[in-house]
């Protein structure tokens, strides 16, 4: 399935597959704040439509701290973390910048890449960040979400409970895996235009680009 | 008694004025009863602590004003400035659009996606709005990334280089005068009323002459002020949400004009609270949760 425009649109939701969960999704896959995908969740809502994510759910997925937050208390697993500006836990970590210029993550494996780091991530103690403290014996997986659905068999649950949660339409997942189990690490755009085939298939039959 | 803490940040007190005000609620929580902290952004896991927070710092949604005011709502605390104060408040698109879907009074104002950013799009507004135009970034704050434009060829350059910063920009009508009013209101209440006079031929507020002059700040008691002004005031403010609101108006021919709804509005001893000494207890109040 292909938009009918370049720009970020609006996907019509089948009502009898999704209820009331939203009218639109906002297939955009980036939602930073102040781009063009955030933009188009904003119209919806300013046009009284219920869109998926509205501009509150946008910030609330891309913020890490308050998506840690936010999964704590739907039940979703995450690291320990906290945020800090001086003081850094030991490695390895995982250091999201808090400020508007950047909010890249950065792993940082041992004692010396966060000497080296830890005046760059916080504007030397200007800016905050937040930490997340992994164990020694750990993998990263990215996964990639289409209306919370995945081939992967072992995400399908997890899956779908971050769809129900942050309610983005379209979400790159870092999650870090640990011998125990899976913590949510940090979500971030996962452009429309980077959708393989498979991912677009997904798409079938929930709606459609025209209401 | 409730647990109150002020959240604020070392870079953004920047003045003794604006550190005497923060005592200021915390002498106003004292005498109502209640502990106030201030808390900085390292100590944000004690935000659980408290029933209510207020912020006093830099607002932006990707600082960490906004974390606290989104954990705090999650965790069920009152919380100034809301959440969503700071989301319409700090994108001026957002912010514009609610005043116009209300019909608060405004400048004629448009809003332009990079591929408007044109020549052509230029001239036909100048003719539609008149000369100059102003030009602002969604999140410009103290008056930066805000340019007064007279010609096609500078509409464009000024708006490029503002959708660097974001997707989208915003055009108004230029409308000219020597003072803003500023309307302080907390949930549909008006706490406080001044004058922001410019500096001498100055036209934003953050401007000062070539001598050094600032901006006046001239304290007005809220009962003598224009029915119509504290009017207009709460319209906008009311289209914007419930939470603690500067709204900036210009008056031209007895009528008001809302040039801006503001977040977490300044509050600075000897300036804002001259003509409302209250200011300060209706705020504690508020977070407090006092009947």
């Amino acid at each position: 399935m292909t938009p009918n425009r370049d720009d970020p649109v609006l996907f019509h939701l089948d009502r009898r597959r999704f209820g009331d969960l939203a009218q639109v999704a906002n297939l955009s896959g980036d939602y930073t704040y102040l781009t063009s995908g955030y933009y188009a969740s904003l119209d919806a809502e300013l046009a009284g439509l219920k869109v998926l994510p509205t501009t509150r759910e946008a910030l609330d997925a891309y913020v890490v701290p308050i998506a840690m937050e936010k999964a704590r208390l739907a039940g979703i697993a995450v690291p320990p973390h906290e945020v800090v500006t001086e003081r850094f836990p030991a490695p390895p970590i995982l250091a999201y910048p808090i400020n508007p210029f950047s909010s890249r993550g950065e792993l940082l494996l041992d004692q010396e890449s966060v000497a080296a780091r830890r005046k760059g991530l916080t504007y030397t103690g200007k800016y905050a960040v937040l930490v997340q403290q992994l164990p020694v014996d750990h993998r990263i997986d990215v996964l990639r979400l289409v209306m919370g659905l995945t081939p992967v068999p072992e995400y399908a649950e997890l899956g779908r409970l971050l769809f129900a949660t942050f309610r983005l339409p379209l979400m790159k997942v870092r999650i870090v895996v640990t011998t125990k189990e899976y913590l949510l690490s940090a979500i971030e755009p996962l452009p429309f235009g980077e959708l393989t085939e498979e991912d677009r298939a997904q798409l079938e039959g929930m709606g459609s680009w025209r209401g | 008694m409730a647990r109150l803490a002020i959240f604020t940040e070392r870079y953004t007190i920047r003045s003794s004025v604006e550190l005497t005000a923060l005592t200021e609620f915390r002498l106003a929580a004292f005498e109502r009863g209640h502990e106030l902290d201030f808390l900085f952004k390292n100590e944000l896991k004690y935000l659980k602590n408290y029933d209510g927070i207020l912020i006093r710092a830099l607002t932006d949604p990707l600082n960490t004003s906004y974390v606290v005011a989104r954990t705090a709502e999650m965790l069920g605390k009152r919380v100034l400035d809301h959440s969503d104060a700071i989301r319409v408040c700090c994108d001026k698109v957002n912010m514009y659009a609610r005043l116009m879907r209300a019909d608060v009074p405004l400048p004629e104002t448009r809003f332009l996606a990079e591929s408007e950013v044109t020549a052509v799009s230029a001239a036909h507004l100048f003719e539609e709005l008149g000369a100059p135009l102003v030009l602002k970034a969604p999140n410009s704050s103290f008056s930066a990334y805000v340019d007064k434009v007279a010609t096609p060829d500078a509409f464009v350059k000024v708006g490029k280089r503002f959708l660097r910063r974001a997707d989208r920009i915003v055009v108004q009508q230029y409308m000219p005068s020597d003072f803003d009013w500023r309307v302080i209101t907390l949930a549909g209440t008006v706490l406080g009323v001044v004058r922001y006079e410019f500096a001498p031929n100055q036209w934003k507020l953050m401007d000062r002459t070539e001598s050094g002059e600032w901006a006046k700040v001239v304290g007005i008691d809220v009962a003598d002020a224009s029915p119509k002004l504290l009017q207009v005031a709460l319209a906008a403010a009311n289209a914007t949400g419930e939470s603690l609101y500067g709204i900036d108006l210009k008056e031209i021919d007895g009528e008001f004009y809302v040039i801006e709804v503001n977040d977490n509005p300044t509050i600075a001893a000897g300036e804002e609270d001259q003509g409302n000494p209250g200011i300060y207890a209706a705020v504690i109040s508020h977070l407090a949760g006092d009947g």
